[in-house]
């Protein structure tokens, strides 16, 4: 290992450290508005969210290096003295075991957290996730890039990527999002101890889901399900016990987080709703008004709402493109009505799934389990959600809680099942149902007759040794990730290997000019590439410089300050360009041209 | 069958013994067949079947 090497995991691991420990200082803060019983386990999270929203809005007006140190360290050394002082963690005696089966994986996934994020246009980390926030380093404030639009999403997790990226660098931003892993799983282990399960079920549970591949596939990647789903799962939690004013705006800030990282948060914000009020005799804070409810919604919107209010001002849109109908009615800025069209329909098909009628919806737990990559998650949910849940409904069913998290559960399932079908965005569903199948299958497992007992835990280890194989092995790629780290030369082979047209981008980021690069094809990600860029069209035909033509484009070249001109064989097109006199072809490979236009 | 399955607390019918025998044959048949299914497409999708086919010398 080279000591450069070495140096930037170090300070990956640092930067995320800091972060943590703000997040504890700031989720301190906050936590006197919590339920009592919840405080302990909500606090991280509430102090990442707020991390997120309050970078966010300063990074819109100033964004470097110095400011985050300036902001976090501070913080973070406020965090560390209450560290020392908190003291209060979860017995883990009883559930020890499980969460000792469960350490190898997550030390793994740590290994794999510390190779940088790499791949194509179809890895939406370096496709648009980590775009961002390595651009808002270059420009010192935080933007949505007009070539890329999914950077105009709500980016509250992208903010904790961008804050990391900027301590130290791009590891930083897998750790974050092993570190929100983490964070589920404590969720669920408090879950589990709140609906009635003893530790030793709630570390069946943990184990469950740190196994689950539908989920942790994402563990390490730098996606935003993860971290939602445990917003998601908290925002419910502190809804469920809330009794007092404060606590009802502390659930809504949870959901407003939920907002403030995708769209679908607010789906979760009305279904969570949906279920308040269905429940709303069962409350052990007692019967919620309608202000309550609007208290924990207007909240939510308030806290997650910047974004939104972003994309009104700058995109005309505050969910930028409009979707269904009111797109096509749109003047789209950046984005032409017909990409806007494209763009839907590719969605559409892409969250099909398994159909949307009542046959459907009936056979979805049989789906889920037996042919999860209908819905994109790859490996899925392991066979025990589906096997205990019989056990779940028999064991629960009296309880006022299961009400709530069956209600809860069944209307983000439907709306799920209604609108897009990705498994990614059901993270928060997949959660409950690991719990309740734990908390029914724990039973079994102990309780039950020799032969019913003896499947069941056949039935866990099937889904255990079937999920942790799925997690650690990822179709190779994770495996290949984490075989890098054993040399220099196996990781620039592995890097080689996954990036696009990686020899001609190490070219460009080798010149010393400072001059823009002009971008003719969307699978040269911007990611990689760490000068000023040009597109014409982005990767869902977004026209940051309006409706050009190449050949309009290359006739401002001098105007726009291009000095060079990247031209690529891609699964998109062939070679675009015939060189211009007075050009200069300064690197050529068999799928990627360079031309010094200047 | 155990007398402890599932604890009385739990149980909607009380003590009686057979409705608790039934709950757990229930669960037992609902269990193994899913397993069995699983392990089935495991084993088929992973190549296995297909090996052990050929290891036979049947395929």
């Amino acid at each position: 290992m080279t000591a450069a090497l070495i140096g930037a995991w170090a300070a990956a691991l640092a930067a995320v450290l800091v972060l943590a420990l703000a997040a504890h200082t700031v989720g301190g803060w906050m936590m006197r508005a919590a339920p009592p019983e919840l405080a302990p386990e909500v606090r991280e999270l509430c102090g990442m969210g707020a991390l997120g929203v309050g970078l966010f809005l300063i990074g819109m007006l100033f964004w470097s290096r110095g400011m985050l140190l300036v902001l976090l360290l501070p913080l973070a050394a406020i965090g560390v003295f209450q560290v020392r002082t908190a003291g209060r963690w979860p017995r883990w005696q009883q559930g020890r075991n499980w969460i000792l089966l469960t350490l190898p994986l997550l030390f793994y996934l740590g290994l794999d957290a510390l190779v940088p994020p790499m791949g194509n246009i179809g890895e939406d980390g370096v496709a648009y996730h980590l775009v961002g926030p390595l651009q808002w380093l270059r420009l010192h404030h935080i933007v949505a890039l007009h070539d890329n639009f999914p950077t105009t999403y709500p980016a509250l997790v992208e903010t904790l990527f961008g804050a990391v990226t900027g301590l130290a660098n791009v590891r930083g931003a897998e750790l974050v999002a092993l570190l929100f892993a983490l964070l589920l799983l404590r969720q669920v282990w408090g879950l589990v101890r709140n609906w009635g399960g003893d530790a030793w079920t709630a570390g069946l549970a943990v184990a469950l889901l740190a196994a689950m591949p539908g989920v942790m596939e994402f563990a390490t990647r730098p996606f935003v399900d993860v971290a939602y789903a445990a917003f998601a799962l908290a925002s419910a939690r502190v809804a469920w016990a809330a009794s007092r004013r404060p606590h009802w705006i502390l659930a809504g800030a949870l959901a407003g987080f939920c907002v403030g990282i995708k769209y679908t948060g607010l789906i979760l914000v009305a279904g969570t709703v949906m279920a308040l009020w269905l429940v709303r005799d069962r409350l052990p804070g007692g019967r919620p008004g309608w202000r309550r409810l609007g208290l924990f919604a207007a909240t939510a919107l308030l806290v997650g709402g910047a974004w939104y209010l972003r994309n009104a001002i700058v995109f005309l849109a505050p969910v930028y493109p409009l979707p269904l109908v009111a797109g096509n009615h749109w003047p789209g800025r950046y984005f032409p009505p017909a990409a806007v069209h494209a763009f839907e329909q590719y969605m559409v098909r892409r969250g099909a799934g398994m159909g949307r009628g009542p046959l459907a919806l009936l056979l979805l737990p049989f789906h889920l389990t037996y042919a999860a990559n209908l819905f994109h998650g790859a490996g899925g949910i392991g066979l025990v959600p589906l096997a205990f849940l019989p056990a779940a409904i028999a064991r629960l069913r009296r309880q006022a809680q299961t009400r709530f998290w069956f209600t809860w559960a069944g209307i983000l399932g439907l709306l799920w099942f209604l609108s897009d079908q990705e498994f990614r965005y059901l993270m928060p569903v997949a959660a409950v149902w690991i719990v309740a199948a734990a908390i029914g299958g724990g039973e079994l497992l102990r309780r039950g007759p020799l032969a019913l007992r003896t499947v069941a835990w056949l039935t866990v280890i099937a889904s255990l040794a079937y999920g942790t194989g799925v997690v650690a092995w990822d179709g190779g790629v994770r495996a290949r990730r984490v075989a890098s780290l054993r040399s220099p030369a196996a990781a620039q082979r592995l890097w080689d290997r996954k990036v696009p047209y990686a020899r001609a981008l190490a070219f460009l980021n080798a010149e010393p000019d400072p001059g823009s690069v002009l971008l003719l094809d969307p699978s040269v990600l911007t990611y990689y590439l760490h000068r000023p860029y040009q597109v014409i069209r982005g990767p869902y035909g977004e026209q940051p410089l309006g409706p050009l033509t190449i050949a309009q484009a290359l006739d401002r070249l001098p105007e726009q300050g291009i000095t060079e001109v990247v031209d690529v064989r891609s699964e998109f097109s062939g070679f675009r360009l015939t060189p211009r006199p007075g050009w200069r072809l300064e690197f050529s490979t068999a799928d990627a041209r360079i031309y010094r236009v200047r | 069958m155990s007398s402890s399955f599932p604890p009385k607390a739990q149980t909607a019918s009380g003590p009686s013994a057979r409705p608790r025998r039934w709950l757990a044959a229930v669960h037992f048949a609902w269990i193994a067949t899913l397993l069995g299914f699983y392990l089935a497409k495991v084993v088929f999708h992973a190549g296995l079947l297909h090996s052990a086919l050929r290891a036979l010398g049947i395929r």
